[in-house]
């Protein structure tokens, strides 16, 4: 099933989560075990790897980096909520499209690259 | 980890300080928000979710709003409530009639001073220092914290900010008196993270001179062991206010107590702490470098950030 971002049809093929919260680690001299102090829980990272048909979707979706507006993420699990996406990196395949929906042999394909935040 | 400051939201790391050496208590928060204004009254209340305290009240001096690759912030910077003092410079409208002090106590004029900044919420303790009994001394075109410093220095007291604003003019040796507040250490259940300790006569001073009014004078000396035999290092007080012979004696006895000392200093930091208060004594144990007993808190800065909360003190004893 396809996925979308910000309304944009994406054949995701890797979806790769990151999800961080900082402690700092103080070391009091002679002791044996650090003293951890919870400071912050930093938004969570995504990093998705997806095809992409047509150049128009792929110019919408490196559109959706350039405002300031998060853009809401739906995957065959339901909405994922609202991501910036901090960049996209896309790379043109030699190849035609073949198998994905409603795609043309004469469009291009692309696999792009996004990392996202989430808002 | 906990921290409140008026009128802050977002933030993102902050610190305090305060020493024996400088004017005033100061605080620099970085956050995301301010709703504060130049000169509004603030507040840094600050240690752990469920232990902390206000450790500051003061003055916002400074706004600074960044916007960068790094994001948009604000930077604020307050200082606590003697800044009134170190910005109000007495100068008299009428420089025929300017501001004038007769027969006064010490602790009576630091109060006039303040006043005269707009500073009302005061302590003090008489040190028993009468000055300018003799006839009206004019007080003009200098700041007020300047003359303050000077009959604290005087009266060998000291002129601090509490916590809640409050501005005192009581003696705090710089030095450890009475029982420790707390007990600083190492290993598990410690919490020293790094410790500096060090020792030299720069400052000591074992003969101080105090000169006064038409030729009054004291001298108040002692042998020093740190010193070579029979050496003085020497230090002059003066000032015409202090126009008897008692009020020189008291000068030249207080500051010999005070500055006859050697100064023997530990540099440490610890696992935040928001009780330790400056000018608290306190026990520090570090067995390698020979780090033992009572100390005097003279400088204390706390930071909050990314990298923890984290407490530094300087120490004397």
């Amino acid at each position: 099933m396809a996925h979308t971002l910000g309304g944009h049809t994406l054949y995701v093929t890797a979806d790769d989560g990151a999800n961080s919260v900082i402690h700092a680690e103080l070391n009091v001299l002679d002791s044996t075990a650090s003293t951890i102090q919870h400071f912050a829980k930093p938004s969570d990272r995504r990093r998705l790897v997806a095809h992409v048909i047509t150049d128009a979707t792929m110019n919408s979706i490196k559109a959706l980096s350039s405002g300031s507006a998060a853009a809401n993420y739906t995957s065959d699990q339901g909405s994922q909520g609202n991501y910036y996406i901090i960049s996209v990196g896309s790379k043109r395949l030699r190849g035609r499209p073949i198998g994905f929906d409603g795609s043309s042999p004469t469009d291009s394909a692309y696999i792009a690259t996004l990392d996202m935040i989430k808002a | 980890m906990y921290l409140d400051v008026t009128g802050v939201t977002g933030f993102i790391k902050g610190s305090y300080s305060m020493g024996y050496g400088t004017p005033q208590a100061s605080i620099d928060v970085e956050c995301t928000g301010f709703s504060g204004s130049l000169n509004d009254v603030i507040t840094m209340d600050l240690g752990y979710a469920g232990s902390h305290a206000v450790i500051f009240t003061g003055r916002v001096k400074e706004i600074t709003e960044k916007r960068s690759r790094a994001g948009w912030n604000y930077n604020v910077r307050a200082y606590d409530e003697l800044i009134l003092a170190a910005d109000f410079f007495i100068a008299a409208d009428d420089p025929d009639s300017p501001y004038s002090i007769y027969n006064i106590a010490s602790e009576d004029l630091v109060e006039d001073l303040l006043n005269l900044a707009s500073i009302t919420s005061y302590s003090s303790t008489a040190p028993g220092l009468t000055l300018a009994t003799s006839g009206p001394y004019q007080i003009d075109r200098v700041y007020a914290i300047d003359m303050i410093n000077k009959v604290a220095t005087m009266a060998g007291y000291h002129v601090w900010t509490s916590a809640n604003g409050t501005v005192n003019f009581k003696q705090l040796l710089p030095y450890p008196v009475g029982a420790p507040s707390h007990a600083l250490t190492v290993g598990n259940t410690g919490e020293l993270i790094e410790l500096a300790r060090g020792v030299s006569e720069e400052s000591l001073r074992n003969r101080i001179v105090a000169y006064g009014a038409a030729g009054l004078k004291s001298v108040a000396s002692a042998v020093s062991p740190h010193l070579p035999a029979g050496f003085y290092k020497t230090a002059i007080i003066g000032h015409p206010i202090m126009d008897t012979q008692a009020a020189v004696d008291k000068c030249s006895s207080e500051n010999l107590t005070i500055m006859n000392r050697l100064s023997e200093s530990v540099q440490c930091g610890l696992v935040g702490d928001h009780t330790i208060l400056f000018g608290q004594t306190i026990t520090v144990t570090e067995a390698k470098t020979g780090t033992s007993g009572d100390w005097f808190v003279s400088n204390i800065s706390h930071s909050i950030s990314g990298s923890g909360f984290i407490t530094q003190l300087s120490l004397t004893k």
